[in-house]
């Protein structure tokens, strides 16, 4: 549970979610559950070339198995205490 | 688009379009995979791969569970029923809906609608077409679904969004395996945290059932190694050319075990 508490303290944040088909969406975090669906709003696409039909929709709820990276906006985070829990997960602890 | 150029298509994205009806052409659900009818929409129309290929107008139906179950779903599904009475009908899982989003921007599309993309996997999800020597052309994995009443719009993204996360994928859900690599994250260590780690971890910090016993186990190969080697080093040594050495050392070796 160790990334939904995270991203659970991002809402609100302006997130870009990179998908495994390579597509690149930004927009604030406006909710996350427990399988990491993402729902996004102001949504802005990154590579128009691939899929020109999407630009500028609204809102945008992304499955979370399809997310390969969820970039986050520097500061937002303390890496310190992340790098903590992430040790302690990897340890089953 | 003619029927067939739709479902050829169809084929092209993986959607299903052997969906069976009722004779007043209504989804059937699969009562045994406990699949029940969400919400349904008329009059939506369904837009496949961008703006291309319209087929007309139909009927929505969002079909869900109510427990999420473990074994993959092939049902529950998004399913549109064309309204002209020999028209073609297609299913959705909602495993391969990557993603949903409304669509209100007439420059992207004339009216407003829900924008669905597609899952086109790993491998190439082009099948062989019969009819060789044509270029493949790259179909936008891509749906639209147009109601007449826009005011609906709002309603379909909730209950996809809904419909969505009552059915996830039956493989590892959610964060699943911790992946790591071991050296990145040493590296990434500042120096007195990485000595913090180290010695954490030679004190038995591993929870292993302690001893050198826990260690030798988390460790796996290395004592192992140091026992069947044991006080002949050249045990695991290539054989030599000479077949009695490559014999005594196997010898050697099944005695060892």
């Amino acid at each position: 549970m160790l990334f939904f508490s995270l991203f659970k303290t991002l809402v609100g944040k302006e997130v870009t979610v990179e998908l495994k088909n390579d597509l690149c969406i930004s927009g604030a975090l406006h909710s996350v559950d427990q399988y990491l669906n993402i729902k996004l709003t102001n949504t802005r696409v990154h590579n128009e070339q691939k899929y020109p039909h999407m630009m500028s929709v609204r809102n945008c709820f992304i499955r979370g198995s399809v997310v390969r990276y969820v970039h986050l906006p520097p500061g937002a985070v303390d890496v310190e205490v992340l790098h903590d829990a992430t040790r302690r997960e990897s340890r089953g602890g | 688009m003619a029927a067939d150029a739709l479902i050829a298509l169809a084929g092209k994205l993986d959607i299903d379009h052997n969906v069976e009806l009722t004779e007043g052409r209504e989804v059937v659900l699969d009562v045994a995979d406990e699949e029940e009818l969400s919400s349904q929409c008329l009059d939506v129309e369904f837009v496949l791969a961008g703006d291309g290929a319209s087929a007309g107008a139909g009927v929505l139906y969002l079909t869900t569970r109510q427990v999420i179950a473990a074994a993959t779903a092939l049902r529950p599904r998004v399913v549109w029923v064309s309204s002209q009475p020999a028209g073609p009908a297609f299913a959705l899982r909602y495993q391969q809906i990557i993603m949903h989003a409304i669509s209100r921007d007439p420059s992207s599309y004339a009216k407003p609608c829900i924008y669905l993309q597609l899952d086109e996997g790993s491998e190439d999800m082009m099948q062989e077409e019969e009819g060789e020597g044509e270029a493949e052309e790259e179909v936008a994995a891509e749906i639209r679904l147009v109601p007449a009443d826009e005011g609906k719009i709002d309603d379909i993204f909730k209950v996809l969004c809904d419909c969505a996360a009552l059915n996830p994928d039956s493989e590892v859900e959610g964060e699943g395996d911790f992946f790591f690599d071991e050296a990145e994250v040493m590296a990434g260590l500042d120096p007195t945290t990485r000595a913090a780690v180290i010695a954490d971890r030679l004190e038995g910090g591993m929870d292993l059932g302690g001893g050198a016993e826990g260690e030798a186990e988390a460790n796996g190969a290395p004592e192992d190694l140091r026992e069947l080697v044991g006080d002949d080093p050249s045990r695991f040594e290539d054989d030599e050319e000479e077949e009695e050495e490559g014999a005594a050392a196997q010898g050697g070796g099944a005695a060892g075990r």
